[in-house]
C-alpha cells in the first residue's frame, strides 16, 4: 500500500470540501446578494457602483414587509396550501407509485403511465382558462381548496415516478414474506415496505411541498382576496408600474425562503445512509 | 399504523381547507369588488384607502378592494371574462381598452359621463383615450405625459445647450459622451416602453400607426402613401443615428424601462424621456438626481413637437350586478377631491396639480400629446418593437422596417377585428 | 389451490384499481377538461374569451404556425435550451450528489447551501440574476471587470450570443438541486455490501463509483431526466420572467410562442395547434423512456 487509507481519505475529504466550496458559491452567490440587499436603506441599494458592503445596515425592509404588506399572512397561507397538497399528493402517490412499480405489465397500468405524462406536457398557459372554469363550476375559486387541488394534480405525476422507481429498488422478496404470513396487500405495503423508502418519501414530499410553494401564476388567477394571498403572487407586486420595490421585494424573498431551509435543515438527516442496508439484510 | 393517522391528516387538512376558507361576494349586489394596482404603504395608497371607506360607508356598500400588478389584472380579467366570474371596477392601462372593450366586458359610462361635474376639466386628448366606437368607456383616474428630462450638471460639463431638435441630439450626443463619460440620450428598445416612445416620433413627423377609415374599422396607411412612408422612414433613420453617433448607449437596442429609468437615476445617462414617477429617484439617488430640468421633447425640424400621454382608465364592468354604484365609485376616482388627495401631480382634471416641477412642467406638454387608437394594442406594440429590432439589431434598412411595420400592423388589425371593412 | 389463485388474482386486481383511482380521479377531473380542449381547439377557429368565434379550421392553425417567421427559430431554440439544460442539471446535480453524499462535518449545512437556489421563488430568481448580470449595474460585471477579467461589461441577457447559454446557465442553478436531492435519496438504498465486495476486489474509489454507484441509479435517472426533459421544453415562466423571449426572439421558444397566440393575440386555435405539435414531440422523448423503463423493470421485477 504506497498511501495509508487515512491519508486518502484526508485528501479525499480536502478534495471534497474544496469542490463543495465552489459548489456553494455558485448557489449561495444570488441568495447573498438579496440578504445583502435587504440590509440595505433606499439611497445604497440602486447605486451606480453595486457593491457588497452595506454602509449603514437596516432592518427597515423587513420592519416594512410584515407590517404593511401583511407577510405573515401570506406566510400562513403559503404553508397550508404547500402542506396540505404535499400530504394529499404523497398519499395518492404512493399508492399509485407502488402499483405502478409491481403491476406495469397490467393495461390499466401502462394507460395511467401515459396519461400522467401526457399531463406534463400541457403549457401552462393553455391550462388557464379551462381549469379557471372548472374551478368556477366546482364553486371553489377564491379559497385555499382551489390551489391545494390544482397543484396536488401538477405534483402527482412526477411523485408517482419517483416513487415508483424507490419501489423498484425494494426486492419483492419482503413482500412475498409478508404475504405468506397472511398479511393484506394493503398492510404489507404499509408496515413492511413503507418504512424502507422514508429517504424517497422526504424527496418526493419535500418536491411536492417546494413546488407548490413556488407556483405563482395559477396563485394569483384563483385567488382575488388578499386573506388568501399565497407569498409567490405577493412577491410579484413589488414590481410596480414604473418602479421596482428592490428593498421590499429582498426582505420578502428572504422571509419566503427562510421557513422552507429551515424545514430542509431539519428534514435533510433523513438521507443518511443506512437506513436501507438494515432491511435489506434481513 | 403510521400511514393511516398520516392519511387521517391529511384528509381532514384538506377537508378543513376546503370548508373554512372560501371568500366571494357571490355576485351579492351590496358589495363592490375593486381590483386596484397602486404600490401598498406609499402615499397614493394611503391617501385612498380612508376615501373609500367614507364612499362606502355613505352609499351604504360594502367595497373590497384587493391590490395586484397590471399584468395580473390583465390576465385575471382575461380568465374571469372568459369563466364569467368579473369584478365591478378595476383600475386599467390604456393598452387594455381597445381589446377588453372588445371583449365586450366594459360598460358604457357616456352618460355618467355627461352628468359628470368635473368633465368639462378634462382635455379631449384623454376623453378620446378612452372611447370606443363613441362609447366612452372608462374614467381616468391618472394622467401623465412624458417629458425630456436633463441632468443640469452633466450638460454644463460638456458645456451644451438643452437640445430641442432631433439634429442637434445627434450633434450634441458625442460631445458628452467625450465630456463626462455618460451617454447623452436615453433609449428604450424594449419592453412596454418602446412602442410609447415610437409612437411619439412618429406622431413628431405626423404618423399615426392606425388611423379610423371612413365607414368604420382602422388601417395604417404608409404603404399606400409614399409621403407617409418617407416621413416613417425618416424616424427608424433617427434611431439607426441615434445608435450609430453614440449618442445613446450602445446596449439601448435591449434596454427597457427599467434599464433607462436606472441610467438616468445614477446618472450614467445624460438625458431622456420619461415621465414623472422619476421623482422619487429623488430620494433614492439624492447625488445624482439634484440637477433635473424639464423640457420638451426634441422633434424633427421638419415635424412638429408631441409627447405621450398616458392616460389610464378606471373600468366598471359591464355585467356587475351593482353597476350603477360600481360606476359611481368609478367616477370618485376620477373627481376633483380623490385626484387632489392621491393624484395631484398626475392628475388629468386641469384643475389639479401641485406646484413641483413635476407637476407643472409635465402638464404643460399635455397640448401636444398623443395616445394610442382605440385597437387591440397586444400585437400592434409587439410589431413596433420587432420594427425598431429591424434597425438597431438585425441591420435592415429604415425603409424595410417602415413597410414591414405598416404591413405587419394591417396584419394584426385584421386578426383583431379592427380592420376596416369588417 | 386453483380457486386460491383466482381469487388472490381477483384482490390484486382491485388492489390495483383502487390505489389507482385517486390519482386517476384527480387527473380526469382537473386535467382532462383542459387536454380535450387544446385537441380539438388545434383543429378550430378559437378565441380565447369570446365564444362566438368557431368552426371547423382543419389545418388551419397549423399552417400558420409553421409559416410564422419565428416558428423554426423557435424549435431550434427549444432543442438547444431543453439539452442544454438538463444535460448541465444532470451533471451538476449528480456531482452535487457524490460530494455529498460523504460522511463529513458541516453535511448538513453543505446540504441547505446546495438546496438554496431550488427554494427561491422564479419571480425573485429571474428578477435577481437579471440584476447582478446588468452589463451597466450588475454586481458580477463589476467585479469581472474590476478583477480584470474581462474589458468591458458583457451585456449577459441582452446580447444575442450570450443570452441563450446564460439563460440556460440560470436554468441549470435552479433546477439542479431536485437531481441531487433525488440521486441522494437513492444512494440511500445502495447496501453497503456491494461497497465492501467491490473494495475487498481491490477497486478504487472512481471505480467503485463507476460500477457499483451508477448501475443503482440508473431508475432515477431515467425518470428525472426524461420528465426534466418534458418540462424544460414545456417551460415558459422561467424564460419570460429573464428575458421575455427577446433579445430580439433570441431565446424565443415554443411555449412562449404559445403565450404569445393565447394572450396577446388571443388565437387559442394556433396556440392550441403548436401545443398539439409539441405533444408529438414530447410523446417521442415518452416512447423512449417507456422502452427503457420495462427493460429495467423486467431485470428488477423479474
Amino acid at each position: 500500500m504506497a498511501l495509508s487509507t487515512t491519508f486518502r481519505r484526508r485528501r479525499g475529504n480536502a478534495i471534497s470540501y474544496v469542490l463543495l466550496g465552489i459548489l456553494s458559491i455558485y448557489t449561495l452567490f444570488p441568495f447573498v446578494w438579496m440578504v445583502i440587499s435587504s440590509l440595505k436603506p433606499r439611497d445604497e441599494i440602486r447605486a451606480r457602483t453595486p457593491s457588497f458592503i452595506v454602509n449603514s445596515p437596516t432592518l427597515d425592509n423587513f420592519v416594512r414587509v410584515l407590517v404593511e404588506h401583511n407577510f405573515l399572512e401570506y406566510l400562513r397561507n403559503s404553508l397550508i396550501v404547500s402542506l396540505a397538497a404535499c400530504a394529499l399528493s404523497l398519499v395518492i402517490s404512493l399508492l399509485a407509485g407502488y402499483v405502478f412499480s409491481r403491476n406495469y405489465r397490467m393495461r390499466l397500468v401502462k394507460g395511467t403511465n401515459f396519461g400522467m405524462l401526457v399531463s406534463q406536457m400541457i403549457p401552462g398557459v393553455l391550462l388557464l382558462v379551462p381549469l379557471y372554469i372548472t374551478m368556477r363550476n366546482l364553486g371553489l375559486l377564491d379559497s385555499y381548496a382551489s390551489l391545494i387541488l390544482a397543484y396536488t394534480t401538477f405534483v402527482i405525476p412526477l411523485s408517482t415516478f419517483m416513487l415508483a422507481s424507490a419501489y423498484d429498488s425494494i426486492p419483492m422478496s419482503l413482500e412475498e414474506a409478508a404475504e405468506i404470513d397472511g398479511a393484506s396487500k394493503l398492510k404489507t405495503l404499509t408496515s413492511v415496505v413503507l418504512p424502507v423508502m422514508v429517504p424517497s418519501i422526504v424527496s418526493v414530499g419535500l418536491y411536492s411541498f417546494i413546488t407548490a410553494w413556488n407556483e405563482f401564476m395559477f396563485g394569483y388567477i384563483f385567488i382575488s382576496t388578499d386573506s388568501l394571498r399565497t407569498i409567490t403572487p405577493a412577491l410579484m407586486l413589488f414590481k410596480g408600474a414604473n418602479s421596482v420595490d428592490w428593498g421590499g421585494l429582498m426582505a420578502g424573498s428572504v422571509i419566503a425562503v427562510l421557513p422552507v431551509a429551515i424545514i430542509f435543515l431539519f428534514l435533510q438527516r433523513y438521507f443518511i445512509s443506512g437506513l436501507m442496508s438494515g432491511a435489506v439484510k434481513g | 399504523m403510521r400511514n393511516k393517522l398520516a392519511l387521517a391528516a391529511a384528509v381532514s387538512v384538506v377537508a378543513l381547507a376546503a370548508t373554512g376558507c372560501s371568500a366571494s361576494s357571490g355576485g351579492d349586489p351590496k358589495t363592490i369588488e375593486l381590483w386596484t394596482s397602486w404600490s401598498e404603504g406609499e402615499a397614493t395608497a394611503k391617501t385612498l384607502d380612508p376615501l373609500i371607506q367614507e364612499w362606502a360607508d355613505e352609499n351604504d356598500y360594502t367595497v373590497n378592494q384587493t391590490n395586484f400588478t397590471y399584468d395580473q389584472i390583465h390576465e385575471k380579467l382575461i380568465a374571469s371574462a372568459a369563466g364569467g366570474n368579473l369584478p365591478d371596477v378595476v383600475w386599467g392601462l390604456p393598452e387594455y381598452v381597445g381589446e377588453f372593450s372588445k371583449l365586450g366586458i366594459l360598460a358604457d359610462v357616456s352618460d355618467a359621463w355627461a352628468d359628470w361635474d368635473d368633465a368639462g376639466d378634462v382635455s379631449d386628448a384623454v376623453k378620446n383615450a378612452m372611447t370606443v366606437d363613441g362609447q366612452v368607456i372608462g374614467f381616468p383616474y391618472e394622467t401623465t405625459a412624458r417629458a425630456y428630462l436633463v441632468h443640469d450638471d452633466l450638460l454644463e460639463a460638456a458645456d451644451v445647450d438643452v437640445p430641442t431638435t432631433w439634429d442637434e441630439v445627434l450633434a450634441v450626443g458625442p460631445k458628452v459622451q467625450d465630456a463626462t463619460d455618460s451617454s447623452f440620450y436615453g433609449l428604450t428598445g424594449a419592453g412596454v416602453r418602446e412602442p410609447q416612445e415610437l409612437l411619439v416620433y412618429l406622431a413628431q413627423q405626423g404618423l399615426t400607426i392606425a388611423e379610423e377609415q371612413d365607414g368604420g374599422g382602422f388601417a395604417n396607411t404608409w404603404n399606400d402613401n409614399p409621403d407617409e412612408l418617407a416621413k416613417a422612414a425618416k424616424v427608424f433613420q433617427f434611431y439607426e443615428d441615434l445608435l450609430a453617433s453614440g449618442a445613446v448607449n450602445e446596449n439601448s437596442a435591449t434596454y427597457g424601462w427599467e434599464d433607462t429609468d436606472e441610467n438616468f437615476a445614477t446618472g450614467l445617462t445624460a438625458s431622456f424621456v420619461t415621465g414623472n414617477w422619476l421623482a422619487e429617484r429623488e430620494g433614492t439617488n439624492p447625488d445624482t438626481m439634484g440637477d433635473v430640468s424639464v423640457h420638451p421633447i426634441p422633434y424633427p425640424e421638419d415635424g412638429e413637437p408631441a409627447t405621450y400621454i398616458e392616460s389610464k382608465p378606471i373600468f366598471t364592468m359591464a355585467n356587475s350586478d351593482s353597476l350603477e354604484a360600481s360606476t359611481e365609485l368609478a367616477q370618485q376616482f376620477a373627481s376633483k377631491e380623490w385626484q387632489e388627495a392621491a393624484f395631484a401631480d398626475r392628475s388629468s382634471l386641469s384643475t389639479v396639480s401641485t406646484d413641483s416641477k413635476w407637476s407643472k412642467d409635465f402638464a404643460a406638454l399635455l397640448d401636444t400629446g398623443v395616445t394610442y387608437p382605440p385597437i387591440s394594442l397586444g400585437e400592434v406594440t409587439q410589431d413596433m418593437i420587432d420594427s425598431v429590432a429591424k434597425v438597431l439589431q438585425e441591420g435592415e434598412s429604415p425603409e424595410e422596417a417602415a413597410a414591414w411595420l405598416s404591413d405587419a400592423i394591417n396584419d394584426a388589425l385584421e386578426t383583431s377585428g379592427d380592420a376596416a371593412g369588417k | 389451490m386453483r380457486v386460491g389463485t383466482v381469487s388472490r388474482k381477483r384482490t390484486n386486481r382491485r388492489f390495483v384499481i383502487l390505489s389507482l383511482s385517486p390519482a386517476l380521479i384527480f387527473l380526469v377531473v382537473l386535467i382532462g377538461y383542459p387536454l380535450v380542449t387544446v385537441l380539438t381547439d388545434a383543429f378550430e377557429h378559437a378565441h380565447l374569451v369570446n365564444p362566438g368565434v368557431g368552426g371547423f379550421a382543419g389545418l388551419e392553425n397549423f399552417e400558420k404556425v409553421v409559416s410564422d417567421e419565428h416558428f423554426f427559430g423557435a424549435v431550434s431554440n427549444t432543442i438547444v435550451w431543453t439539452v442544454g439544460s438538463v444535460i448541465g442539471e444532470f451533471v451538476v446535480g449528480l456531482g452535487a450528489a457524490v460530494l455529498l453524499n460523504r460522511k463529513m462535518r458541516g453535511q448538513g449545512l453543505f446540504r441547505v447551501a446546495t438546496f438554496i437556489p431550488w427554494l427561491v421563488p422564479i419571480v425573485v430568481a429571474g428578477m435577481t440574476w437579471e440584476w447582478m448580470l446588468n452589463p451597466d449595474f450588475g454586481i458580477i460585471n463589476s467585479m469581472l471587470t474590476g478583477s480584470g477579467l474581462v474589458e468591458s461589461p458583457v451585456n449577459f441577457l441582452g446580447d444575442k450570443d450570450w443570452a441563450m447559454a446564460t439563460v440556460i446557465f440560470v436554468n441549470v442553478w435552479r433546477s439542479f438541486p431536485y437531481y441531487t436531492i433525488s440521486f441522494l435519496a437513492a444512494m440511500q438504498a445502495i447496501p453497503d455490501e456491494l461497497y465492501e465486495a467491490a473494495a475487498l476486489d481491490g477497486a478504487s474509489a472512481w471505480r467503485r463509483f463507476w460500477s457499483v454507484t451508477i448501475p443503482q441509479l440508473r431508475s432515477v435517472a431515467l425518470i428525472i431526466v426524461f420528465i426534466h426533459l418534458i418540462w424544460t421544453a414545456v417551460n415558459f415562466d422561467f424564460i419570460w420572467v429573464l428575458t421575455q423571449g427577446g433579445p430580439n426572439y433570441a431565446t424565443m421558444t415554443l411555449p412562449i410562442l404559445i403565450y404569445r397566440y393565447s394572450l396577446q393575440q388571443f388565437d387559442v386555435g394556433a396556440a392550441s395547434a403548436l401545443s398539439t405539435m409539441m405533444f408529438l414531440g414530447t410523446s417521442l422523448i415518452f416512447v423512449v423512456y417507456y422502452r427503457y423503463r420495462r427493460r429495467l423493470s423486467d431485470e428488477i421485477v423479474g
